[in-house]
């Protein structure tokens, strides 16, 4: 069911991928527009801007984006763009403002999205010109999922809850253990790495059988003391003691301690997962693990920009924040022992898809073919099969409305 | 005698902080990790902290306060070790050819002085020129803070903040010690 223009790049039957959608600039472009500018992207979590008039910045494709909570309480996101002159509106990461000025001429805007004022409007402008016709472009689509804020600049997107699917139960493995909900702590790891987003994104989203490699450090030098440390994130064996996982301490002691409550918002299956480590399409990876979440912002097709944010629950003590936040920062982010061995290779693979002679070979990944009607294992890579799909699917079809969302498979 | 009357003159300590730190950077720079090891206390604390790009930023992003800053290193000596360990085996990929390195101290102040403790505030800039395979190539530019002490062996951290001059990194990772 591929469609006809994207087969030549993604097959899906034989598991082959051309290298050109992770070199070309003319791919690249269109994925801003059918990627990017159509599916729900991460935008923040709400614990960053918990008063009223609090905001903060943010990307979605290549747009800056501001998303501001109103007087009124209403979270709203506008593109970071001066509807002047395209002025950069924010410079900073964010904060609380009554109304942003543009400092170039003036205008000045209301956390409503509305214009408000044009200093010298009267000798500037000449013949009618209404405010009220140049307020901040708005994100027309926007959702709060249990702390986290979702926006799709594409009117007709598919509700949320439909795009998000059978995944939510591995972002609620996260998010949603406790009825206090989640925040972030300590702000963004932001930095920039040499490569295609695709990379990252599908290695979070299903690539298990890295680990092994790529991460054969961390079984020369422990780390963190895990009652059992494996390679797949599959769900646990049976008689395997509950959460595993988890580095032995403050973290799991504190998940035992709230697994009867995790359980039963969860389920049985969901709260004793363990690890996951995910990707919701296309960009927003999960790590219960290391309480983290990311965004793989595009910056061309040889470069990321990498946001890493730490989420904990608001109601922990804070001896077991402390110990989740060391967690997250000391394995992961730019000097993360764990995330330190993947940029060589993804540089690598992002690299050789320019040459001319790679490019006329395919890359290979689990086709549907091979694999028939056996059932995924937990090492299983057609998670990378169906990331490609979608991808596949978003780009040749003119809009949402050519892409029965529903009839795509789920990673899982 | 007086910690600081052993110097003679202020900046006799200047100096002899300056070879310190010049030689600290030697290490690194030769992958001497392990002699670089030994010149941190055992309760030393390693710190690097993220930088917001100005402004108040959003809630959740601390800044000074240390116990809430994400930070890009947050490590004691357990884990500086660690580090140096996975260096060594031979399968930490991230230096696998190994990082270029050369470490440039500048701009050295001594700040206070702790008789008592044998403890002096040390500011520094830091200017690290890294060149990795073929065209991996960064500045990593910041501030240093650290606090040395005097020991019976020699010069002594306790304690290293690096604040870097990035608020987004421009490197692919930081497999390397500031």
């Amino acid at each position: 069911m591929l469609p006809s223009g994207m087969k030549k790049f993604v097959d899906t039957e034989r598991g082959l991928l051309d290298r050109a959608i992770f070199s070309s600039q003319e791919l690249y472009e269109l994925e801003l527009e059918r990627i990017f500018g159509r599916c729900w992207l991460y935008l923040g979590h709400e614990s960053q801007i918990p008063r009223p008039k609090d905001f903060f910045t943010s990307y979605m494709g290549e747009d800056p984006i501001i998303v501001w909570r109103g007087e009124d309480g209403t979270v709203r996101a506008f593109l970071n763009v001066c509807r002047h002159r395209g002025n950069l509106l924010s410079r900073v990461d964010g904060g609380n403002t009554d109304a942003f000025m543009c400092t170039y001429h003036g205008w000045t805007y209301a956390s409503d999205g509305s214009l408000i004022s044009v200093p010298l409007r009267k000798e500037g402008w000449a013949g009618g010109f209404d405010l009220a016709d140049w307020g901040l472009a708005e994100v027309p689509r926007l959702y709060k999922y249990k702390g986290l804020i979702f926006g799709s600049m594409a009117q007709d997107a598919p509700p949320f809850l439909d795009y998000l699917s059978r995944q939510a139960a591995e972002v609620d493995a996260l998010v949603d253990r406790t009825a206090g909900g989640t925040e972030v702590i300590g702000g963004v790891h932001k930095w920039v790495m040499p490569m295609n987003w695709k990379f990252p994104a599908d290695n979070f989203g299903g690539d298990d059988g890295h680990h092994p490699t790529a991460h054969a450090s961390l079984r020369k030098v422990r780390f963190d003391g895990r009652a059992r440390y494996r390679m797949d994130f599959g769900p646990p064996p049976e008689n395997e003691e509950v959460l595993a996982d988890f580095p032995e301490g403050p973290i799991r002691d504190y998940h035992i301690e709230h697994l009867p409550e995790a359980r039963a918002r969860l389920g049985k299956e969901c709260a004793e997962r363990g690890t996951v480590i995910t990707t919701v399409f296309p960009n927003f990876s999960v790590s219960t693990l290391r309480n983290m979440i990311r965004v793989w912002h595009p910056r061309g097709p040889d470069k990321t920009e990498v946001w890493s944010y730490c989420v904990v629950d608001k109601d922990a003590p804070p001896e077991v924040k402390e110990a989740m936040r060391l967690n997250n920062v000391r394995m992961f982010g730019p000097a993360g022992v764990v995330e330190q061995d993947d940029a060589n290779n993804w540089l690598g693979c992002t690299r050789t898809a320019r040459g001319w002679a790679a490019r006329q070979i395919p890359m290979k990944i689990q086709g549907r073919a091979e694999a028939g009607e056996e059932k995924a294992g937990p090492l299983s890579r057609e998670r990378l099969r169906v990331f490609y799909d979608r991808w596949a699917t978003l780009m040749d079809a003119e809009s949402w409305a050519g892409v029965n969302w529903k009839e795509l498979p789920v990673p899982f | 005698m007086a910690f600081l009357s052993e110097f003679g003159s202020k900046s006799a300590l200047w100096y002899e902080i300056n070879a310190f730190l010049t030689y600290e950077a030697r290490l690194l720079d030769e992958r001497r990790f392990e002699e670089w090891l030994e010149l941190f206390t055992d309760d030393a604390r390693y710190w690097i902290p993220v930088r917001g790009s100005g402004g108040a930023g959003p809630a959740g992003t601390a800044g000074a306060d240390r116990a809430k800053q994400l930070s890009i290193m947050d490590d004691d000596k357990p884990m500086l070790e660690k580090r140096v360990a996975r260096i060594r085996s031979g399968v930490a990929w991230a230096e696998e050819p190994p990082s270029v390195t050369i470490h440039m101290i500048a701009n050295v102040d001594i700040g206070k002085v702790d008789e008592e403790q044998r403890e002096v505030e040390v500011r520094s800039a830091i200017f690290v020129y890294r060149s990795q395979l073929e065209t991996e190539r960064e500045f990593i530019v910041g501030r240093r803070r650290d606090l040395v002490v005097q020991r019976a062996e020699g010069w002594r951290i306790r304690r290293r903040e690096v604040e870097l001059a990035d608020s987004v990194l421009e490197m692919k990772n930081l497999s390397i010690f500031l």
